[in-house]
């Protein structure tokens, strides 16, 4: 498979009255033609600015690109003016935001937000553009096009909203559409419909999918790679059956055993979550910055920043206990110990 | 949307009928009338009460009042005999309005302007100076700022005659007082409506979709940041009024301001009443103008018809 | 790469260490006092405030110093006195007396006339030119009551510059024989005469801002009348905050039908121009303080009630409001004590707001013949006066309108400053 993008050691602060937040920590990770990439992480992990970094959307001051690359295709981001950055964003990236009832204009008819995104990149005339637009429409599965193409905003509900920003975002055919958390604003039911419409798009448009999200349950729906971040860093990354059955990490464990399930029974019948806060990003721990969090935590953790151990074919994992002094910790994980009783079950048969 | 506009329409009529009350209870509140001239033999006074229908109980003469404002009539003047208030005010008004409406375009324009450039610029040189200018805009009352201006722009370095007559280079320098210190309240609206929307999401999306900044600041910001403007367009007017009052006598231009401002001093009630109840109907007339055309802007009102956000 | 360098004993066990991730790493404060420390970091508000506060230090203690250093009054007068600048100068002034040679464009000159300016001059015909130099009408600049008269003849065959030289060997000859005269100097700039008496400079010892036209201290008045512009729009503002607190306050947490009506009234009641309704409320009245501020406040009290009603809705259904009525806190306590104290931000900006609208009320209505009554003396009587002789002595309207810009300008500032600090939003 072709790689489309390459992130190499990134490192992105940011300027504020404080001082310096360090919210993305040397993060690399690669993206491959047609697959859908997940960055699972919660709030202040670093998965947003790592996103927006991909197009440059932070704000520059206070946002600074302390370190690292962002290749695409061979072409540094990091490297480009701001007219070749516009030439970039909506024509060869699409992105789309987490809240639909905010992200669009509300005095812009939707048909001429997506037009809009068209004729910037293409030439062509408006006849035309209007003619994709109501076929994009059409595509992201919104009933009545011609009518709704000059309605705004408010009238559509979330989901419909959502709708429309994919379309805007896929109009230009890009070979890269980031969604940062996009189904977080919408109901459980509308999820599943925009998680499907965008795998639908991707098959037909052949683009790859970054997508933000702090639900795994999202992911493992969507997604065929899984990198989880914390504290600005990349803790593991793998394929989603690696992240789901055999990860190597607590933090990723933790994740694993608070995402609610009907086929797993619980004693207590309570939710486990992760005790503790994320670490404060002004003066970012010198160890591994789930540490403090981590039961299993041990000395070096907390004097060491754990490198990327090797865990399976490209499955890694940044935690000391997968070091050969470390004690063997076996995986906790409700998924994984149902799936070891599976295959036990399968060998006595 | 019609719903919209009749809510409106009536919410200004009532207004209207409040304020023309009230302005009759006021006047008639006290216990003299205008004919205290120690002078006056009683004989004569009582047939100027009479002549005014100042002995009629009170109750009838609102009757009457209500009855002649429905008409369009505000009775004739006391210190101007003979000459009816709607033709004083007829014949001064324009004048006023030829600084009026100068002063609102000055306003308007150069006071967005100036908020969306320090908008843009936020926290850097040109947005402390835009909010500098703003700042003496609205501290710098008419009152003073106008003799300095009359003096250093037209005595001292003569770029303006002195006087004002109908030429448009005359206009200009009262109209320019005028306009100030709506010049500086835009400006300082439209710079944290534009910030506002620049924090927006949707203005994320734009960026996002490979829009220059132009284009997102044409496109994007403006319409949404100019309409917090359009509400404060009815009291803007209101202060172009009162403004031209202080304008129109340092400028020495004789217009409605003028006239109140003299007949105040002079004690010509039915000229005070009717001029108040003109302003007054101006006000409401223009805050009403205003409101339907935010109807039509805002397509969230325009389409539901229901009000705002 | 590692293996060989580490400790095993760094791989031992120690399991979380929660206090430290839950350790916040600043320390948090209230939010008074949190609002408190932004305002102090605003240099511009600050720097207002300090302003403000020598304002009105000066106020109230500026009549108090000239009274008792010169017996100043704002009502004395010393008509012998009248229309004194802060600087002064015994130069004596130019009137010109007969001209049958030039023609000009323009006169301009300085205030007391001591410098003159012909633009544009051009010869026409010989005969005399004459000036009057001095004027015994100006006795308290120029020390004396003496008046001198400068002639020179202008013959056909004169030139620009022989004329000049005629006309400074003239002011010459006038200084030998009296020194008091102090000189005189004609000179051709351009196409322009210029003409300048000689003076000496200083400043006015016993008038420090000048007097106006009846020979009373500027300085006296000024901050007298700072006393009283200060009154009115304090007392006011605060007046008509209270009304407004409780009407909205009231309003707000009442809600429903009372609401709205009350609401309606306000809104009303709010379209209505104020200055409209103060004029005539004012003509009503008779002219004094009093009648000011009571009109002040009629007109001033609905900004708040808006404020503190829409404050009061957004807080009425927050917990702890919850909680104290489900402790059984009747309405009145709740208003008072819970929700006051919390829309007290908004409050203090919109009052710091409302002062400079007063002040800018007070000086309209002066300005227009409704302020206070003569002799009493507010900042808006006295631009008002100022302004009608503004081209002759400017200092006597710009020394007020300085007082009156600088006291908006700041309680502007500061009023931003307060609002930037008391807004929750911008809590770091």
């Amino acid at each position: 498979m072709k790689k489309i993008l390459e992130v190499k050691n990134l490192e992105v602060s940011f300027d504020t009255y404080a001082g310096e937040v360090q919210a993305v920590r040397d993060v690399s990770f690669d993206l491959y033609e047609g697959e859908t990439l997940a960055i699972v992480g919660e709030s202040g992990s670093g998965k947003s600015v790592t996103a927006k970094s991909l197009i440059r959307l932070n704000p520059e001051p206070p946002a600074r690109y302390k370190a690292g690359e962002i290749l695409l295709h061979g072409e540094n981001i990091l490297d480009k003016k701001e007219k070749e950055m516009q030439k970039i964003r909506g024509s060869k990236i699409g992105m789309i935001f987490q809240d639909p009832m905010t992200s669009l204009n509300p005095t812009m008819t939707v048909g001429k937000q997506i037009m809009e995104a068209l004729m910037k990149h293409q030439k062509v005339a408006k006849s035309e553009a209007r003619k994709v637009a109501l076929e994009m429409l059409r595509m992201v599965q919104i009933p009545n096009p011609e009518k709704r193409f000059d309605e705004y905003p408010h009238q559509f509900s979330g989901g419909m909203r959502q709708r429309v920003m994919i379309a805007i975002a896929l109009v230009c055919n890009p070979q890269i559409l980031i969604a940062d958390e996009p189904t977080t604003a919408l109901d459980v039911t509308i999820q599943a419909q925009i998680l499907d419409l965008m795998k639908n798009l991707q098959e037909k448009i052949k683009t790859s999918i970054i997508l933000i999200t702090h639900d795994l349950g999202v992911v493992a729906h969507s997604a065929q790679r899984i990198i989880v971040m914390y504290g600005g860093k990349i803790v593991e990354s793998g394929t989603t059956d690696q992240i789901f059955y055999k990860s190597r990490h607590p933090y990723t464990w933790g994740l694993l055993n608070s995402v609610p399930r009907l086929d797993i029974h619980k004693e207590d019948g309570r939710l486990d979550s992760i005790e503790g806060t994320p670490p404060d990003l002004f003066a970012p721990p010198q160890g591994c910055p789930f540490a403090d969090r981590c039961e299993y935590a041990m000395e070096i953790c907390r004097k060491k920043m754990p490198p990327q151990f090797e865990t399976g074919e490209n499955h890694h994992s940044a935690c000391w206990l997968n070091h050969e002094f470390a004690p063997k910790v076996e995986n906790p994980t409700q998924i994984a110990k149902k799936l070891q009783k599976e295959e036990v079950q399968m060998r006595e048969q | 949307m019609l719903k919209y506009i009749l809510k409106r329409l009536l919410m200004a009529l009532a207004t209207l009928w409040v304020i023309s009350t009230l302005t009759f209870v006021l006047m008639h509140a006290l216990p003299n009338d205008p004919f205290t001239d120690p002078k006056l033999k009683p004989e004569v006074r009582q047939a100027l009460r009479v002549k005014y229908g100042l002995d009629k109980p009170l109750s009838e003469q609102y009757v009457i009042y209500m009855k002649n404002l429905l008409k369009g009539d505000l009775g004739t003047s006391i210190k101007y005999p003979g000459r009816s208030v709607s033709d004083i005010i007829a014949e001064s008004f324009p004048k006023s309005f030829a600084l009026g409406w100068r002063a609102l375009i000055i306003a308007v324009i150069f006071g967005m302007l100036l908020g969306i450039i320090a908008a843009l610029n936020h926290q850097k040189t040109l947005d402390y100076l835009s909010i500098f200018i703003a700042i003496i805009g609205v501290s710098i009352p008419s009152i003073i700022l106008g003799p300095i201006l009359a003096y250093f722009f037209g005595v001292k370095l003569g770029w303006f005659p002195v006087t004002v007559d109908k030429s448009e280079i005359s206009l200009f320098l009262p109209s320019l007082t005028l306009a100030m210190s709506s010049l500086a309240t835009i400006s300082r609206l439209m710079r944290t409506t534009t910030l506002e929307v620049l924090g927006q999401d949707y203005i994320s999306t734009a960026k996002a979709k490979g829009l220059s900044k132009t284009q997102i600041v044409l496109k994007h910001v403006l319409r949404n940041a100019v309409m917090p403007i359009i509400t404060i367009l009815g009291p803007l007017f209101a202060a172009l009024i009162t403004g031209s009052i202080v304008v129109e006598k340092i400028f020495a231009v004789a217009g409605l301001g003028e006239y109140f401002v003299s007949t105040i001093t002079e004690q010509d009630y039915p000229m005070i009443m009717g001029i108040t109840i003109f302003y007054a109907a101006l006000i409401i007339l223009s805050i009403l103008v205003v409101d339907i055309m935010y109807g039509f802007i805002d397509p969230r009102l325009r389409i539901s018809g229901k009000g705002g956000e | 790469m590692m293996n060989t360098d580490m400790d095993r004993n760094e791989f031992k066990h120690v399991g979380k260490n929660l206090k430290a991730s839950q350790e916040i790493k600043r320390p948090s404060l209230s939010y008074w006092k949190d609002a408190y420390r932004r305002l102090k970091n605003n240099k511009v508000a600050m720097l207002s405030f300090w302003v403000l506060v020598i304002l009105i230090i000066m106020s109230a203690i500026g009549p108090v110093i000239t009274k008792n250093l010169y017996g100043h009054t704002y009502e004395s007068q010393n008509l012998a006195e009248q229309n004194q600048t802060p600087i002064m100068t015994n130069a004596r002034s130019i009137a010109l007396l007969a001209n049958d040679v030039f023609e000009y464009d323009k006169y301009l000159s300085s205030y007391r006339k001591d410098k003159t300016t012909f633009k544009n001059v051009r010869l026409k015909s010989p005969g005399k030119i004459g000036f009057k130099i001095g004027n015994a009408a100006d006795e308290s600049w120029q020390g004396d009551k003496k008046e001198y008269q400068l002639m020179i003849e202008v013959s056909s065959s004169d030139t620009w510059s022989s004329i000049i030289e005629k006309l400074n060997n003239e002011g010459q000859r006038l200084l030998q024989e009296d020194p008091d005269f102090r000189g005189i100097k004609f000179e051709k700039k351009g196409s322009n005469l210029v003409i300048e008496t000689v003076g000496e400079k200083w400043f006015n010892k016993t008038h420090w801002f000048g007097t106006d036209e009846f020979g009373r201290d500027l300085f006296t008045r000024l901050w007298e009348g700072g006393r009283i512009s200060f009154f009115i729009a304090f007392i006011s503002v605060f007046i008509a905050s209270i009304f407004g607190i409780i009407y909205g306050g009231l309003s707000g947490y009442i809600g429903g039908k009372v609401d709205e009506i009350l609401m309606r009234i306000v809104e009303i009641l709010m379209t209505v121009p104020d200055m409209l309704y103060t004029i005539l409320l004012l003509t009503v009245m008779d002219p004094g303080i009093k009648p000011i501020s009571i009109v002040l406040i009629v007109t001033g009290w609905m900004g708040t009630a808006r404020i503190v009603r829409g404050e009061v809705m957004r807080l009425k259904h927050s917990e702890y409001v919850v909680a104290a009525k489900t402790l059984g806190a009747d309405t009145k306590k709740i208003v008072f004590e819970h929700l006051i104290p919390n829309a007290m931000g908004p409050i203090i900006v919109n009052m710091t707001m409302m002062i400079p609208k007063m002040i800018f009320a007070e000086a309209f209505l002066s300005f227009i013949g409704l302020g206070v009554p003569v002799p009493y003396a507010s900042w808006g009587s006295l631009a008002n006066q100022g302004a009608r002789i503004f081209r002759q002595f400017p200092h006597q309207l710009l020394i007020p309108a300085i007082a009156i810009s600088l006291t908006m300008f700041a309680f502007n500032l500061l009023g931003d400053g307060l609002r930037d600090a008391l807004d929750p939003r911008l809590r770091k």
